[in-house]
């Protein structure tokens, strides 16, 4: 039985399939990785602090609701934050980028888990 | 045990059924719809405390005003019950402390205000005195805009206005954010911030600001 894959450019067998998803696998983890390396320096600067809270909203692919649950803020002030329109004082800059460390490392998991499901 | 919290989203309906229990009665406090209750509680920062059974005993909020760039305290409502006790003054202070940590917003040299109907003369102790804020002037509204509060013979609500001033109002904060010891007059009281954050991180940030003033 040959399985072919419908992909954006072309069909693909399921070998073939395998080994696109392995390449994209490395580099959402290369990305992944990135983010928290970057996440482990405080910007001072308020600007900064929303370049790289916007970014990881990105990277990570979660939304204003989520994060505003997660970080028991409104989701006005989450949007605040990644437009540039405001920033926690920054002293509280820190818990921000720990809990979008500990978000990362949690999509990081997906990625190393073994098996996974197709 | 008490508990200080943001209002989260998906309490939001728990809180409005408080929220028009309590307006009902109360000619001096404006009876949002439920969506328009949902709506503080979404784009605003609403503020709740509640006893050992998750019931509420009262709320506030802080919203911003982005025509105006202002932030506005309000909203305060405490259970008749549980009147005197300090739960008003905590939460707005937790409502201002909040505003002040997670927007920053006097270094974007935004506006506090809070606005009190001059009939009603419950929140003026705790916003002049609790929270140092001070009279900026009054304010008179058509009662259309705001129906359900109490309006002068002419139509008109006719309210005060208060501002946060510096450093007063930080400092009071400040004082009280050091002096917390976990209890609200000799009841156990718990205060929920943000995941990784404690008065502390506010104390320090407080004094932070209060020395950039300076």
């Amino acid at each position: 039985v040959i399985t072919m894959f419908q992909t954006d450019h072309a069909v693909l067998d399921a070998e073939e399939f395998s080994e696109v998803r392995s390449q994209h696998d490395q580099m959402r983890m290369a990305t992944l990785n990135a983010l928290i390396k970057r996440l482990r320096s405080i910007p001072e600067d308020s600007k900064e602090f929303s370049r790289l809270f916007a970014h990881s909203l990105s990277v990570l692919e979660v939304d204003d609701a989520t994060l505003a649950r997660m970080f028991r803020v409104s989701r006005p002030t989450i949007g605040r934050w990644a437009r540039g329109d405001s920033a926690p004082h920054p002293i509280g800059r820190k818990p921000v980028f720990d809990q979008l460390i500990n978000l990362a490392r949690l999509k990081l998991k997906y990625y190393t888990a073994e098996p996974r499901a197709v | 045990m008490l508990t200080f919290s943001a209002v989260l989203p998906d309490e939001a309906r728990d809180a409005y059924q408080w929220h028009r229990g309590f307006s009902a009665s109360k000619d001096s406090l404006y009876p949002r719809s439920q969506a328009a209750f949902k709506a503080v509680v979404d784009n605003g920062s609403a503020w709740s405390a509640r006893d050992s059974n998750a019931d509420y005993l009262a709320l506030a909020y802080a919203n911003f005003d982005e025509v105006d760039s202002t932030w506005e305290l309000g909203g305060l409502m405490v259970a008749t019950s549980r009147r005197g006790q300090g739960l008003g003054a905590a939460l707005m202070r937790l409502a201002l402390g909040n505003t002040l940590f997670e927007e920053n917003p006097l270094e974007l040299n935004q506006k506090i205000v809070a606005h009190v109907l001059k009939s009603n003369p419950d929140p003026r102790k705790i916003i002049q005195h609790s929270l140092k804020f001070r009279f900026a002037g009054s304010v008179t509204i058509p009662s259309h805009v705001l129906p359900g509060l109490k309006a002068n013979a002419e139509g008109f609500i006719e309210g005060d206005e208060f501002h946060f001033t510096m450093p007063d109002s930080l400092d009071a904060l400040v004082e009280w954010v050091n002096s917390w010891d976990g209890k609200l007059r000799d009841q156990e009281a718990e205060i929920i911030l943000r995941p990784g954050v404690s008065l502390k991180h506010w104390a320090k940030a407080f004094g932070e600001m209060a020395s950039a003033y300076s």
